[in-house]
Formats: structure tokens, sequence, C-alpha cells
């Protein structure tokens, strides 16, 4: 069977735009990644309300806040970076470094972010010279296609390619597989749910996905509690808790609970009853397919009280918070839930406090992200030490702290590696880095060492390892 | 009309038009020696083309169109010749060398 014509066509206008490319220098490149900056970053606003209603999710103030990540902070981080020919040269090893484009990307967006996410992967890949094709969810299609639209414009007022940026959407599910498949498809960067990350890995194109998280956040008892209740809101209220990152469940030290549990309630948090977990448990979880809810992702927890008949629920409520005795399949709101829903556990002991974290982290979040809050740096070592999370946030909110460059010094990104665990290449937080062919010019530099070595030594049988060690490293 | 033969120009023979380029085939460029390169093309009456980017050190998406659309036009393939590294390895990565021979 041929190729849809919408596939060759597209992809035959991203070869055409990655061939261009390789003839732009930095300074062609970074004036193009300027102005989709600024372009970006100007329509913010009017991108983030798009987002938020065609969406449904959110918040459109916190949706513009991650535009300006997307944008301002991207920016800030990959401006600097060398990313076209000669970027390193060391006389001593002898090894230049040449920075290459990968060829077409295919982004695909997440029905979560989807504004922001177009912007930063829109960035980085012009940053690399790498032609980007975005496919948005289909619940977002028209704020990705404005998002595409306003910085493919300015991209070529630079002199961009024509068809550096593409937006694909008319394309059928069987298109878009054909699309993944291709053999002229350099790599897909697969930002969103279990089925379209697998279906990455599975089209034989290399990808860059990302997995689920399901975020412990341990209050360890030397935290500054009013602090960390406060990053914790801050965290888990930002968009409606639509961040992957954002904390899922806190585990805290049952020595200060009194006091966190004040703090919480001052905060306006909602602590639910047992009546009122089970009524939450039917609209949050879809018990069948052991995943949250989609239609609870993103709603405020007013809405979340309608829709699961919360009548008593406090109509200026902050957070719902469910108090669990264990974390399993049997227990729905110890799984991830992208909303203002929390998990809440008290443990007698470090020991029980960070199993209780490891139970969390494995319960559908290996790989992702892990938070404590803390004053004990040996605590906080032991405490990374045991968890599979590929960031491990200190005494930051969790959604923000993940994305990075706001709290911590992490490259800033909407796409969070979660390694194996997860069943990805890496835990980085993906960057412009991770989009280039890096090639090493190799000159000789011959090792003497191995000229100490007789032959007639590796090929004696009798003669072990220590003898040939001690010869190669011999100093004369 | 001057302008545009400094841009490009055309050696002829009963078998062949070979359209020579110069400079930078950039947007600008293409769009100035588009009208002159579509009449020349409307003479063809059926012999191979020929493109000579000997003096080209630059090419960008629209002059790629001008040669898918003399690949189309032409008897036999298009034949591209004294071509730029630089330049040959876009016109590979376009995927050229199915509709193009390129010398």
């Amino acid at each position: 069977m041929g190729v849809s014509p919408l596939v060759d066509e597209t992809l035959g206008k991203a070869c055409a735009a990655a061939a261009v490319f390789t003839q732009f220098d930095q300074e062609q490149i970074d004036r193009i990644v300027r102005a989709v900056f600024t372009a970006g970053l100007s329509h913010r606003v009017r991108l983030a309300k798009m987002a938020c209603e065609e969406t449904g999710l959110g918040k459109w103030q916190d949706k513009v806040w991650k535009n300006v990540l997307a944008t301002l902070c991207v920016y800030d981080d990959i401006k600097q970076l060398k990313t076209v020919g000669i970027i390193s040269e060391d006389p001593v090893s002898g090894i230049t470094e040449i920075a290459q484009p990968l060829g077409p990307i295919l982004a695909i967006i997440p029905v979560t972010n989807p504004t922001s996410t177009t912007l930063f992967k829109i960035l980085i890949a012009l940053k690399t010279r790498n032609p980007i094709i975005i496919s948005g969810h289909h619940r977002a299609t028209r704020c990705c296609r404005e998002t595409v639209r306003i910085c493919y414009e300015a991209a070529l007022r630079e002199d961009a390619p024509e068809d550096c940026i593409q937006f694909f959407d008319r394309g059928s599910r069987e298109e878009t597989r054909e699309l993944m498949s291709d053999q002229r498809l350099a790599l897909i960067l697969a930002t969103g749910g279990e089925s379209v990350v697998k279906a990455a890995y599975s089209s034989s194109t290399p990808a860059i996905g990302v997995g689920a998280g399901n975020v412990p956040t341990f209050i360890e008892r030397t935290a500054d509690i009013p602090f960390a209740i406060d990053q914790i809101l801050l965290s888990k209220t930002f968009d409606n808790g639509t961040v992957c990152a954002s904390e899922q469940a806190l585990v805290i030290d049952s020595e200060i609970s009194g006091q966190v549990r004040d703090e919480l309630v001052k905060r306006k948090v909602h602590f639910l009853s047992p009546g009122e977990i089970k009524l939450l448990e039917t609209v949050a979880y879809d018990r069948e397919r052991q995943v949250m809810n989609a239609e609870i992702i993103g709603q405020s927890v007013a809405g979340i009280a309608k829709m699961a008949g919360l009548t008593t629920i406090p109509l200026d409520a902050s957070l719902l918070i469910a108090e669990l005795e264990g974390v399993g399949d049997h227990l729905p709101i110890s799984s991830e839930i992208l909303a203002p829903i929390l998990a809440y556990y008290e443990a007698d002991s470090l020991d029980n406090a960070v199993n209780l974290c490891i139970d969390i982290n494995y319960h559908g979040g290996i790989g992702h992200t892990a938070s404590i809050f803390s004053n004990d740096d040996e605590k906080i070592k032991q405490f990374a030490l045991l968890m599979n999370a590929g960031r491990v946030l200190v005494n930051t909110p969790s959604s923000q702290g993940a994305v990075g460059g706001i709290f911590n010094t992490l490259p800033t990104s909407f796409t969070l590696g979660c390694g194996t665990g997860g069943k990805n290449i890496t835990t980085d937080n993906v960057t412009a880095r991770h989009l280039l062919n890096i090639q090493r010019i190799c000159r000789r530099r011959v090792n003497e060492r191995i000229g100490h070595i007789e032959e007639t030594m590796l090929f004696d049988e009798e003669i072990g390892a220590g003898p040939i060690e001690k010869a190669y490293y011999r100093n004369y | 009309m001057e302008q545009e033969e400094r841009l490009i120009g055309f050696r002829e023979s009963d078998e062949e038009l070979t359209c020579v380029f110069f400079n930078r085939m950039d947007t600008l460029t293409t769009a100035k020696i588009d009208t002159a390169f579509r009449e020349k093309l409307a003479t063809l009456a059926g012999r191979k083309i020929v493109f000579d980017l000997e003096k080209v050190d630059y090419v960008a998406s629209s002059f790629l169109r001008f040669c898918v659309i003399a690949s189309k036009e032409g008897k036999g393939k298009l034949a591209i010749i004294n071509i730029m590294p630089a330049v040959r390895k876009v016109l590979k990565i376009a995927g050229f060398e199915s509709i193009a021979e390129l010398r």
C-alpha cells in the first residue's frame, strides 16, 4: 500500500525544509529563534485563553504562566547554546565536536499544556535546525494551530525555510501512525498519555517520550511547615493540577501532623470524610481501565464537587484531601489524579514515611518526580537515593519545580523524561541539547600505554591480568 | 531583464536546455527570475533540462521548487551539474536523487 498523499506531502515539505536548514549558520538560527520567542511571548494571554476555552481545563491565568515559561525561560536557557557547526574544540584530547541537526521531528502535544508545549517544542526544534511537525491533541487543535501560525509567521519574517513548522491536524489515526513510521521522519517527541507514547516507541522511528507521574511529597519533621504548605498549594492549585509533576500524595511525619493539618485547614483545604471519599472515587477514577477519569483532569474543586455530588464541600475550598491507609488500585485516590485532589498519609517513623513514598512512587509514577520538604540534607539524600524519580525536588512547589528554571536550575522543559522505569530513554528535562546529532572529529592521539604491553604477554594464556595491568600502568 | 540576466542564463542545443544559475538562490532571487525561467521552459519542445549550479552557493525552498517543476517538464531525468558540496548535501537530504541526476 502506498503512502497517503497527506503524509507524503507533509514529509516531503519537512525534508525540503530540513535540507535548506543545513545551510543556516548560528547567527541566522538565533535570529529566527529570537523572533519566534518574541512572538510567542507577545501572544501569551490570547493563546492561554484559547487553550483554556477549547480544552475546558485549568485556569487561563496559569496557562499564561505556562506560556511565559515555555518562551521566556526556555529562550533564556537556549539562547547562548551553540547548536550549529563546531561547538567545542579540545587541543589536548584532539576531539572537535560538531552539531548536526536530526531532521524532521514530529511533536505530539498533550491536552493539558497545549500552547505551552507547542511553543517549547518549536523553539528547541528551530534552535537545532530541525523542521517540526506539530500534532495537537484532538481537544486542542484550534489553539495549537494558532500557536503554530504565530510562530511560523515570525520565523518566515527572519527567512526561515518554508515549512520549517507545520501543523498536522487533518490526519486519521491511520495517517498519524503512517507518519510516525515513515523513514523520512527523524524523531518523535511524544508528550502525552501512555497510549500515544507507546505508539511512538512502537513506530520504529527514534522517540523521546514521557511517563506518568504519581508524585509523593514527604514533609519531614525539620521542614518549615507553613512554608511547605504554601508551596504545595501553589503547586497543586496551579492550573487546577494539570501538570504531571504536581503532588499526588502528602506523607507527613506524625510528629508534625497536627501543625500540618492546622496549616492546611487555615488555607481552606477540605479533608474529605470516608463517605465523601467514596463519592469522589466514582468520578475521579475509571476502575475498569485503572486510570484517572479523563473528565476530572484540570477541573476546579467546585466543578469536582458538583460532578461527585459532594454537597457539603465549602464553596471556597482550595483543595480536596483524602486521608488513606494504603496505596493500590483498591484505593483510587492513591493513583495519579491531575486535579486539585491529594492523598494524605501520616507515618510514625522515617522508615515508614519513606516506605509509603516508595509505594506511591512505584504505583504508576516510576521515574517521574518526588518531592521533599526538609532542612536535613542527610535525610534529603537518603530519601532521594530510595526514590525512582528523574527529579527529586527539595523545598519547592512540585509542578513549577519539575518544569525547571524558576525554583531551581533544572533546564526549563515541558517534556520530562522518566528513564527506563517510565520506558523512556532519559530522565532529563528534555531540551535543545537532546535534538542534536553530535559528530566528533577525532585526531590521532596514541595511547602509548598500550605499547608497554608486549604482544607475547597477551597471547600467553599462563599470564593473568595482574602482570598485564602492571605493564599497562608502568610509568617510564 | 538585465537584472535577471545576471542571475540566470541559458545554453541551448537541439537536445538540451541548460539553465545556468548565479549566486544565492534565495527566496528573493528566485522570485526575480521566476518569469524568465518559466518563459524559457515554455520553449522546451521535448528537450532534456540541465541545471548548472557552478556559481550557486545557497538554495532556498523556492529553488527546490524550480527543480521539481523542471523534473516534470523535461525529457528524461533532470540533470543537476557542477554542484558545490553544501548544495549537494541539501539536494540529497531533500531526497532529490529520486527526481534528478546529481553530477
